[in-house]
């Protein structure tokens, strides 16, 4: 007769003999690990340079046309294809930031405003985390607009992601793990918080009005989440992970009715060491799922804040021809008008200015790839993912 | 990254995943969450892959332990299983003892607490020290030790007429 141990020994064994088959796991984890890495380079960027205490940032004002417009969003992109040339733009106001940042809402310019900051996302090398904290230096914190202070909520949120508008924040909750992360939505005003019973997919996206968050499953499928209802919805996207590139999440358009899936070239071999060439991007009804035109542009969308106002413009990730650069692109025939510095977040702030950070930098750009004012987030930052919005 | 750690990624995957899936299943008893479990150690390790792959197996290993026994987290109840559920208590002298012990301890199994688990998976289906477990969870031999030991108790508590069977007592040292 066999002894408890070795039954025991079975019976474990038993569990993990009855594992699924393994399918396109390298594929599905290339894909989060990718956003992984972006995640860290966004905080990482330029963050290396830190100036010790320089908590206020002086008043800029490069030159003195217009301030502080801001951007009025379009209900969906035009597909208008007549040329446009780039002009320079108008004055760029800065606002201060002050030393106890917590106390104020953080605006930047063009009427952007800090809407939330993480914990700090670093990693020993074995896998471990190295965060600790629950302060506004170093915790998940997130701007209540009813206070108009920020508020720190509990450092269980690995992800921690404020919308662009409004009170909800959407959340990733570890210690409710598993097998996967949940994702979930806090309500950053009232203090509410529900998880759902899956994990992020492929990834998530604000909408631009805050109310609810695509994302974009493992199949290639969208998911919308209401935020407020913490209910959701998945719309099947046929072939939707077919020529799905290296970054395969569907992002938002202006108006927060339409997604946006880039499709790579399928006449371009693929290659896992650069980036994916794109041919076009597909656009969908956030509500059907319908396809609603296919757009010319070569690249991915760096966000749901990447497409200009009007809908003219979308700032593009970096890819085989420009490593090193945002390309801003013509929405109507794919041109790309010009190259910035690479950055981890991009933001249009009205028809012909983009806001890029990159670490704590804040840089605002026009249309020709002008510098127009410049800025510097607080230290406390250094090492986590900041969500801007509007004030 | 380079095309050469992308390939050896790949085969990193293909190689191993079936048998990190294995472990994966074995902790959580759900094929869903198995899957999500290793697909975000990979995607992990691929976002490190070029510091840690010399060491893969063990980083993802690690991760794949570790995300199912955060220091903080809840216990999880999704599969547990009320001791109503367990298979009808074995009689003495039926043929099937083991076959019944088995299913009884599989199932058992499930409710343990996720550390309790882990350490019981770590020992019994990866054969893996007592040294070698605390390493890989990040605690003590000792509390290895009393949470093997804890788990056992618990088994045996749960699958009744199991000490009737047991010619030794399983304790790990």
């Amino acid at each position: 007769m066999r002894h408890f141990e070795d039954n025991l020994r079975a019976a474990v064994e038993d569990l993990a003999r009855a594992a699924p088959a393994m399918n396109d796991m390298a594929v599905v984890a290339r894909i989060r690990g990718r956003r992984i890495r972006r995640r860290r380079q966004t905080v990482l960027g330029a963050a290396v340079v830190l100036l010790a205490g320089a908590v206020i940032t002086p008043y800029v004002v490069l030159d003195g046309r217009r301030d502080g417009q801001r951007p009025q969003p379009v209900d969906s992109v035009p597909t208008s294809k007549a040329p446009v040339v780039p002009l320079p733009s108008g004055p760029v106001t800065v606002p201060a930031i002050r030393a106890d940042w917590w106390k104020a809402p953080i605006e930047l310019p063009g009427g952007v405003v800090v809407t939330s900051v993480s914990r700090p996302n670093t990693y020993n090398d074995d896998g471990t985390p190295t965060f600790t904290g629950d302060t506004p230096q170093d915790g998940n914190v997130a701007l209540n607009r009813l206070t108009g202070r920020y508020q720190v909520f509990p450092v269980k949120y690995q992800v921690f992601e404020a919308a662009p508008k409004g009170h909800y924040v959407l959340v990733e909750d570890e210690s409710m793990a598993g097998g996967y992360v949940p994702v979930g939505i806090v309500d950053a005003a009232y203090n509410g918080a529900q998880v759902l019973t899956h994990g992020s997919g492929l990834g998530t996206e604000w909408s631009p009005d805050g109310k609810k968050v695509a994302l974009t499953t493992s199949l290639g499928n969208l998911r919308i989440i209401d935020a407020k209802s913490v209910t959701e919805k998945e719309r099947e996207i046929p072939g939707g992970r077919e020529l799905c590139p290296d970054t395969c999440t569907f992002t938002w358009l202006p108006g927060s009715k339409e997604v946006a899936l880039p499709q790579r070239d399928p006449d371009v071999a693929e290659s896992e060491s650069v980036p994916d060439t794109i041919k076009e991007i597909k656009v969908f009804s956030a509500a059907t799922g319908k396809l609603l035109r296919t757009l010319p542009i070569p690249g991915v969308p760096t966000g749901s804040a990447a497409w200009s106002p009007d809908g003219r413009y979308v700032a593009l990730r970096p890819d085989a021809t420009a490593p090193d650069g945002t390309r801003i692109a013509e929405v109507a025939t794919g041109r790309v008008v010009t190259t910035l510095p690479r950055a981890g977040q991009v933001r249009f702030l009205a028809e012909d200015q983009i806001l890029a950070l990159s670490g704590l930098d804040v840089t605002v750009y026009d249309l020709t790839g002008t510098v127009r004012a410049t800025s510097r987030l607080p230290a406390d930052f250094n090492n986590r993912e900041v969500s801007l919005g509007i004030s | 990254m380079k095309q050469a750690l992308e390939a050896e990624f790949t085969a990193f995957v293909a190689d191993r995943g079936q048998a990190l899936l294995r472990i994966a299943h074995a902790l959580t008893g759900d094929r869903e969450s198995a899957e999500d479990l290793v697909q975000g150690a990979l995607a992990k390790a691929y976002a490190r892959w070029p510091r840690i792959h010399g060491e893969a197996e063990a980083y993802v290993r690690k991760i794949i332990y570790n995300d199912r026994i955060s220091a903080w987290r809840r216990p999880m109840r999704r599969n547990e299983v009320t001791v109503a559920d367990l298979p009808e208590r074995p009689q003495a002298g039926r043929h099937d003892h083991d076959v019944t012990e088995r299913l009884a301890l599989r199932d058992a199994l499930l409710s343990l607490p996720a550390r309790q688990r882990a350490v019981l998976v770590m020992r019994y289906l990866e054969d893996r020290s007592v040294e070698e477990t605390a390493q890989v969870l990040g605690c003590r031999p000792g509390t290895v030790a009393s949470q093997a030991s804890r788990a056992l108790a618990k088994l045996r508590e749960l699958v009744s007429g199991v000490d009737e069977w047991t010619n030794r007592t399983g304790v790990i040292r």
